[in-house]
């Protein structure tokens, strides 16, 4: 029986909202433990916006990630926990891309977008996770994203996949950093009366 | 667990975040590469006299001397570049069909344009020969003329 309810918030996409122009995401993860493990959703928006000299790209979308790990940790305290950890992960997103240059044929704008594109791919994890107060609990996860597969793809070659990374790469690797909230769920303790 | 490991590993997860390319080693060309042969010896040639080469769709005169070799763009906004290679004598048409792909090859180049699939043909040289229909820097002759 689940012991416990995990809801997580990542960081780094809201550090990255904040203090890099240009992008700006949201990702969050609930979670429950069974045995020694945790079966874990992750689910995320993402919005970038590139621009160069002569062009614009924007790349908006979401993305999910479904997955167990595994605590390598026996006999700990509280939640705390040392991961090992598999996740399947899929992406639904558009892109479009706008140029303008002279290409040898005079000065002309160019407009190129994927209207729906689905990515997929898998993902090796390795996170902590340590009890700083109460109920809160801080960590890291270390993703190794492989396998990817795109659907949909047109004539505009995306930059950056919601949830992936580049799309040039076939293999990526991601850290995020979790606050998480860990409530205890179903099993009361009781209380005996003398 | 050590956190020098855990520093190690920040580390390698931003630089891995920060590649930085060359712009010019962006492996696509926007222009077709053309050598222009002698039908009857197979030679390739020197020197060609052209009033003009220029295309129906831009507003360039590319060329009016071709030395052996010469690179002409293709059109990316379609799929098809028609150019004419003008003499005293007449004209001599050359076409090209082809697909494109449109990707950001770094955030700070310009973006790069993959032409691939390349047809050609003409109704007044000879003979088209495609030998890369892709215009990459892997084999830098894309189209062999023939008259």
């Amino acid at each position: 029986m689940p012991t416990k309810i995990i809801l997580g918030y990542n960081a780094v996409p809201l550090v990255r909202t904040v203090f890099f122009s240009g992008s700006a995401a949201q990702n969050g993860q609930v979670g429950i433990d069974f045995a020694n493990n945790f079966l874990t959703v992750d689910f995320g928006v993402q919005r970038t916006e590139r621009t160069g000299d002569t062009y614009s790209y924007i790349n908006e979308g979401t993305f999910y990630r479904v997955g167990i790990e595994t605590n390598v940790l026996k006999n700990v305290t509280d939640a705390n926990s040392l991961t090992l950890g598999l996740r399947y992960a899929r992406s639904r997103f558009s892109d479009e891309m706008e140029m303008t240059d002279d290409f040898g044929f005079g000065e002309m704008t160019i407009n190129t977008a994927n209207d729906v594109v689905k990515s997929r791919w898998w993902e090796l994890t390795f996170g902590l996770n340590v009890k700083v107060y109460k109920q809160i609990y801080f960590g890291y996860l270390i993703r190794y994203k492989i396998y990817k597969v795109n659907k949909g793809l047109g004539e505009l070659n995306p930059y950056d996949l919601p949830g992936f990374g580049l799309n040039e790469n076939d293999t990526s690797v991601g850290f995020d950093y979790y606050i998480r909230w860990i409530l205890p769920f179903g099993r009361k303790t009781e209380v005996v009366e003398e | 667990m050590d956190n020098r490991i855990v520093c190690f590993l920040i580390i390698i997860g931003v630089l891995g975040c920060n590649e930085i390319k060359e712009c010019d080693l962006d492996d696509y060309r926007k222009f077709a590469v053309i050598e222009f042969y002698d039908i009857s010896t197979g030679t390739i040639r020197d020197t060609l006299i052209f009033n003009q080469v220029y295309s129906i769709q831009s507003p360039y005169n590319f060329a009016d001397t071709i030395l052996e070799v010469t690179g002409l763009p293709l059109d990316p906004s379609g799929d098809f570049t028609a150019f004419i290679f003008e003499t005293d004598t007449g004209d001599f048409n050359l076409d090209f069909t082809y697909k494109r792909e449109f990707s950001v090859y770094s955030v700070d180049c310009d973006p790069s344009i993959k032409f691939y699939d390349l047809a050609g043909s003409s109704t007044a040289f000879d003979s088209v020969e495609i030998v890369n229909p892709i215009l990459d820097r892997e084999e830098f002759t894309n189209v062999k003329v023939y008259f």
